[in-house]
């Protein structure tokens, strides 16, 4: 094992696509993601387009933080709107009734529109609660007139800030599995089908240590590259929320929010899971003749790991997450319980049944790759 | 020592049932240099590695150092060395961190290990280049490094297969020397190749293997002698002329 990982630490590929990487991309992911909500937060970063009318409701926007910019006619602003140079177009119609119309043009195609359609419309809407408190105090009309329910809400949720943001929960279960592949996914293909291409592994295959041996040294080394790689994607973040770049604190409002107790259940969740990872990495990488070929059979493999991951990021939006057979499911049920110990609500049993399922499969996949190692068909073909 | 007897492999592929090794039967004495002579695709190469234990024979019996290749795989892997030209390094390792390497795997302990560097850096005259990566090395000091490999472990039994096959003449000389100075130990070597003018100088007997039989067996004088022939490539040319008229008939 400690040739293995002499010999994958000193590639350059695997270092960039297994450690470096998860830290690069998950910075700049987050930095992105803060960028853009940090934008759409601002409303003065917002432009409305407003046709020009005596309106003493023109200005509504502008004292409620918006930049106004002036259109001359309707028509101008649907062809802002068609060219995409316009979010909204709001146009004050003459009063009627002693109501002045508001009309907002939008495009529904573009999601930023319909983002702006819905604030311009709820400042219009706050002008209008205002006015209707006014008239009511002013005529005496008790609220309980008009709005018979009175709702109320309370969060019973951690309140010590010690749990990341909505986003990050969503995200950091889906990163921490899906590293935890594709760190290994770089140097498995290299591993066996590589040194069966380049004569290496005869050379390993004539010594005296058995093929059980090595496949058990290979798979442990790969282990621990998934391990670490997972792990870097941390990094990453805990490298976000140190460096707190600007509009950071839309993300990480609570900080990175992973307490000890919290690293300490991923690590025992991430485990098992790295264990089935390599594992089946190395059978694959064992079948294949060479590592093109290996490299094929590695991405169709991604598939069983990326569907189940990708459902993580939505399970917390679905009465699924505390579903039992959720921990049956595997990676699925890694990654839903990180985001369980995530946001506080640690399930030890959730945790044991997805740690046993990880094992079990883990012993499966290992099991199939020594079998592998130890038919010469597979082992001595190249 | 290094005996077979009617060893035969089959491969299956969608074409059918190739007979790669068709009942081979011989004996490598301590001390001597065994030659197994052939075109390309004879069968050498898959003969040495079911003595070699990576693969098995689909029958027959072979025996190396006294073991088995079957029952006894581990001890007979401990007992041999396996070169050929094919046999790469890895790359991103240095010579000495390849050589500690496989003394571990080989059992060897850190005293020995430490030794048997020293003795082999010495001998094949590694010093200069032991501590670059395998990567960055010639093919001549990959040679040379594959060879420190070979016989890291003292082994009793050494198979070369086609050792100096792509290599220039310097580094093939040395690779020659190194087979001499093998025998000189009392090693038993089976050396394969498909260059007669090697086989005439280092083998001390000869077996010509052709479509993966056996065709001629004896020292060189003998092989010379059964066929009328003045040199060993006229008496391997009528023996695999004979060969094929005879699988033809």
């Amino acid at each position: 094992m400690k040739k293995e990982l002499r010999e994958l630490f000193r590639d350059k590929r695997v270092r960039g696509t297994a450690f470096i990487g998860p830290i690069v991309l998950i910075f700049g992911l987050m930095f992105l993601f803060s960028s853009v909500i940090g934008g759409l937060a601002k409303p003065s970063s917002t432009k409305v387009h407003v046709i020009t009318s005596n309106s003493p409701y023109t200005a509504l926007f502008k004292t409620s933080g918006f930049q106004i910019v002036p259109v001359a006619s309707v028509e101008e602003g649907k062809k802002l709107l068609t060219d995409g140079k316009a979010r909204v177009v709001v146009e004050f119609l003459p009063v009627k009734d002693g109501v002045t119309p508001m009309k907002v043009r939008f495009d529904e195609r573009e999601q930023l529109s319909v983002i702006t359609k819905e604030r311009v419309s709820a400042v219009a809407n706050a002008v209008n609660e205002k006015q209707r408190e006014l008239f009511m105090k002013a005529s005496s009309i008790p609220a309980s007139s008009v709005a018979p329910i009175q709702v109320s809400s309370e969060n019973i949720g951690a309140k010590d800030d010690s749990n990341p943001g909505e986003l990050l929960v969503s995200l950091l279960p889906y990163l921490i599995v899906i590293w935890a592949f594709y760190g290994g996914m770089g140097s498995a293909a290299d591993m066996v089908a590589g040194e069966k291409e380049r004569a290496t592994l005869e050379t390993l295959l004539i010594t005296p240590i058995s093929r059980t041996q090595i496949a058990l040294g290979k798979t442990a080394a790969l282990g621990v590259i998934c391990l670490l790689s997972s792990l870097s994607s941390l990094v990453g973040l805990a490298l976000f929320a140190l460096i707190k770049p600007k509009g950071s604190e839309i993300m990480f409002k609570n900080g990175l929010g992973v307490t000890l107790p919290a690293f300490f259940w991923i690590l025992v969740l991430l485990l098992p899971l790295v264990a089935f990872f390599a594992s089946m990495l190395v059978a694959l990488s064992a079948y294949a003749k060479n590592s093109r070929e290996a490299q094929t059979y590695l991405g169709l493999g991604s598939f069983i790991v990326v569907m189940p991951a990708m459902f993580s990021q939505f399970i917390g939006l679905t009465d699924y997450s505390r579903a039992q057979w959720v921990n049956l499911v595997p990676v699925l049920n890694t990654a839903a319980n990180i985001r369980s110990v995530l946001i506080g609500k640690t399930d030890i049993p959730g945790i044991a049944i997805t740690v046993l399922v990880c094992s079990v499969l883990a012993a499966i996949m290992l099991r199939i790759a020594i079998v592998l190692f130890n038919r010469e068909k597979v082992l001595a073909r190249n | 020592m290094v005996e077979t007897n009617g060893l035969c492999k089959e491969f299956r592929d969608k074409t059918g049932v190739k007979r790669a090794v068709d009942n081979v039967s011989f004996l490598a004495r301590e001390g001597e240099i065994f030659g197994l002579l052939g075109v390309n695709g004879a069968g050498k190469t898959t003969t040495l590695r079911i003595l070699s234990t990576v693969i098995q024979a689909t029958s027959g019996t072979a025996t190396v150092n006294g073991y088995d290749v079957v029952r006894d795989s581990q001890k007979v892997r401990a007992s041999i060395g396996f070169m050929s030209t094919s046999t790469a390094l890895y790359g991103r390792l240095t010579g000495k961190e390849t050589l500690e390497y496989f003394g571990k795997l080989y059992g060897l302990s850190q005293a020995r290990i430490t030794e048997r560097i020293a003795f082999v850096t010495e001998k094949l005259n590694l010093g200069e280049f032991i501590g670059k990566l395998c990567d960055t090395l010639s093919t001549g000091q990959k040679q040379r490094v594959n060879i420190a490999r070979t016989i890291l472990h003292d082994p009793a039994v050494l198979f070369l297969d086609e050792p100096t096959s792509g290599l220039d003449i310097v580094t093939s000389q040395a690779v020659m020397e190194f087979i001499e100075d093998s025998r000189a130990q009392g090693k038993t070597i089976v050396f394969s190749s498909h260059i007669m003018s090697e086989a005439e100088r280092l083998c001390d007997r000869i077996a010509i293997i052709h479509d993966g039989h056996i065709g001629a067996e004896g020292t060189l004088a003998e092989l010379k002698a059964s066929t009328e022939s003045e040199t060993l490539e006229q008496a391997f040319l009528k023996i695999v002329k004979y060969e094929r008229e005879l699988s033809l008939a």
